[in-house]
């Protein structure tokens, strides 16, 4: 499909069809690599056992977890892993969530996902399908032993407050049940945390 | 008179060292399997624009699987019964070993090895025949050399280079249909490992020493034991492997995914463990199928004996033979980052075969490195030749700073369709890329290693010669070469450099008189 119009192509499509080679080698890992194992497989397997003296906690989830630094770590005492992948949807995370999270035995995880989702990047999802996910994963998290801190998804200009507000709705109404911690505000995870540890 | 006698010893040993040619003698040229001609004289950066076809020889071995020629040795001088000639010694998979004269291309001699033996199917991973690289040593008078070869019953054969007669009778060296990898002699002694669990075996270590005739085993090492040239062998006589897949954990004494260190006890003969290395994420290279399958590459710099070593994962270790792993044998010397395979592909992506090293006029040392597939898109060299899709050459030079090593990126070669293990011989590196299919997996059946799927995909060898200090291509062989080769390699020697394919044929390339 893509090289078809190679054939054809004079000097001003060159462009054009690398454009459209690179978004198919883009597809091409995505479809290898759906669930991101490779992001942090490697490093996974360096990382030593968690000690008694620390409690390792885990930041997964999209760019958001990414990007996200909690000042107050050393205060509390505690190792913090980052395992955010920018771009990703919750269903991929959910491939991943053994890996990245189980495997390094943390005693807690914080979840920061959906917005992706929210976004259709990879087809469209409903905060139903998105919550299933985050369900799935605080179940698996759970059954661990591993205590799991859900954060609301925040607003974003290009995406709906409607659908955002619903789904942090949901997010909140599932926590209340007792399986997970809510944490509506980043600037509350200390607090959040430290509860969530006690 | 004691003055005059070391320097008549002196005079001699020179002249002896100025007459003699270029031999390639193992896999890799030399126990340390380095892939560097020291003794090439006639090739040169200078030339090889000219380098021309000198002859291609067809042989009547038949391939099994996707196997057919090993490596081609060269010995520079032999003394036959028609007079010294210079021979190539060419051994094809179905148990066949040839002599043939190089000004000539024509074959001398054959020898074809036949047993009782009835071999279960094996699969493309386990061909049956030969499938280990003899090594050839001197048999203590000028021109006179013997072939050690193991067939595929597992017989130990030695014969004589000249005329390619036994000069003793066959001995058992392990069990048939093993699998070992190409041999490696040091002070009268055999080396190979075995892998893949061919013929139902365990994957071993295997010694032969012979003057006794006595064989030692060592294993199971947790993975098989599939470095293409073999294994290398340090100056303490400690014998170098990496091992595939398999679980890193000494407790148990499994070291999958890792390298070890072999040598005999003095006393008893046995080999036994003296040293091992396991990657800190070895754990994920056991999990996602990255063998450490690459045949190390030993060399001395700054007072230490250094050896480099890689895997598919597609990075290069820099390690201290004193202790390959450091006191808690995980840590390196030095560990690249990922040069290639970023799509962690187990089949098409990674490094293959065996490491190269050299120095150069400044004692500058240099290492080398094949892989497959594309550059990662984060590893860079000062000196870059387009992009990389297939497969190249990635130099490094070694450097010692405040007490730190490293592997310096050098340059990467041009894009060669799966680059193999190049050679380095008077200022040239000579690399190809095999043109071999190298997929496994399907996205219609899934995996599939099978030569049925993999023989159609393959296309040919494509030969180059790159300037060893900047990697600028100085020469290729185009479409000469007709066919691909697998599990093969090169050699170079007195002005040749040669190539076997699949289809049983040798190239010799080289400059015409």
């Amino acid at each position: 499909m893509v090289f078809a119009p190679a054939l054809f192509c004079q000097e001003p499509c060159t462009d054009r069809v690398r454009a459209l080679e690179r978004r198919l080698n883009e597809q091409n890992h995505l479809i290898r690599d759906w669930g991101g194992l490779i992001r942090y497989g490697s490093d996974n397997s360096e990382l030593p056992a968690p000690t008694k003296r620390r409690s390792r906690v885990i930041v997964f989830g999209d760019q958001i977890a990414e990007q996200w630094s909690f000042s107050a770590k050393t205060a509390l005492g505690l190792e913090m892993i980052n395992r955010g992948i920018a771009g990703q949807t919750t269903d991929q995370m959910l491939v991943r969530f053994r890996q990245d999270v189980i495997a390094l035995q943390p005693q807690a995880v914080v979840i920061l996902a959906g917005a992706n989702d929210v976004a259709g990047i990879h087809g469209s999802h409903t905060e139903e399908m998105i919550l299933d996910n985050l369900m799935s994963m605080t179940e698996l998290a759970r059954a661990h032993d591993i205590r799991v801190i859900l954060a609301s998804v925040p607003p974003s200009r290009r995406q709906s407050d409607e659908r955002i507000s619903e789904l942090n709705n949901l997010i909140a109404e599932y926590c209340a049940g007792g399986s997970a911690v809510y944490l509506e505000n980043p600037s509350s995870a200390e607090k959040v945390l430290t509860e969530a540890l006690r | 008179m004691a003055q005059k006698a070391v320097t008549l010893t002196t005079a001699l040993a020179l002249g002896f060292a100025a007459a003699h040619g270029a031999d390639w003698l193992t896999d890799g040229n030399n126990p340390q399997r380095t892939n560097w001609q020291k003794d090439e004289k006639l090739l040169s950066p200078a030339n090889a624009k000219d380098i021309k076809l000198l002859w291609k020889l067809p042989l009547d071995n038949q391939p099994r699987e996707m196997h057919s020629l090993l490596v081609p040795l060269v010995i520079e001088r032999v003394h036959t019964s028609a007079g010294p000639r210079q021979i190539a010694i060419e051994t094809g998979v179905s148990d066949n070993i040839y002599a043939i004269d190089v000004e000539q291309g024509k074959v001398i001699w054959k020898k074809h090895f036949t047993s009782s033996y009835t071999p279960p199917t094996g699969g493309i991973l386990c061909p049956g025949g030969i499938t280990a690289t003899p090594v050839i040593a001197p048999a203590g008078a000028p021109g006179k050399y013997t072939i050690y070869s193991v067939s595929w019953d597992g017989s130990l054969h030695q014969l004589n280079a000249a005329d390619g007669e036994d000069v003793a009778q066959p001995a058992k060296f392990m069990p048939p249909n093993g699998k070992p990898y190409a041999l490696n002699l040091w002070k009268g002694v055999l080396y190979t490992h075995t892998a893949q669990g061919c013929g139902g075996n365990p994957n071993m270590v295997y010694t032969f020493d012979l003057a006794s005739g006595k064989v030692g085993s060592w294993g199971p090492a947790g993975g098989g034991m599939w470095g293409r040239q073999g294994p290398a062998i340090s100056s303490d006589g400690v014998m170098y492997t990496g091992t595939g897949d398999g679980n890193f954990n000494p407790e148990i004494l499994t070291f999958g995914n890792g390298i070890v260190g072999i040598k005999l006890n003095p006393e008893t003969k046995a080999p036994e463990l003296v040293d091992y290395y396991g990657p800190s994420n070895a754990a994920w290279l056991w999990k996602r199928d990255l063998d450490m399958q690459v045949t190390p590459a030993i060399f001395n710099f700054h007072g230490k004996e250094l050896m480099v070593d890689a895997g598919k994962e597609c990075r290069v270790y820099l390690l201290d033979t004193a202790a390959i792993g450091g006191d808690d044998h995980r840590t390196p010397l030095y560990r690249t980052p990922l040069i290639c395979n970023e799509d962690v592909n187990f089949a098409s992506a990674g490094i293959w075969g065996s490491m190269a090293t050299w120095e150069d006029a400044k004692a500058t040392r240099w290492v080398l490195t094949p892989f497959w597939g594309p550059k990662h898109s984060k590893f860079k060299a000062p000196v870059e030749y387009g992009e990389v899709e297939h497969g190249a050459i990635a130099a490094f030079k070694v450097e010692e700073r405040n007490g730190n090593w490293q592997l310096t990126p050098a340059w990467i070669s041009r894009d060669m369709n799966r680059a193999e293990p190049p050679v380095i011989a008077n200022g040239i590196v000579f690399a190809y890329g095999n043109g071999e299919d190298t997929d496994q997996a399907y996205p219609d059946v899934g995996l599939a290693d099978s030569a049925d799927r993999r023989i159609p995909g393959s296309t040919h060898a494509v030969l180059y010669a790159l300037d060893a200090e900047t990697g600028k291509e100085l020469w290729s062989s185009g479409d000469q070469i007709k066919s691909w080769n697998h599990w093969s390699g090169i050699s170079v020697a007195n002005g040749r450099v040669y190539i076997a394919t699949f289809d049983s044929v040798l190239y010799c390339f080289g400059i015409k008189k």
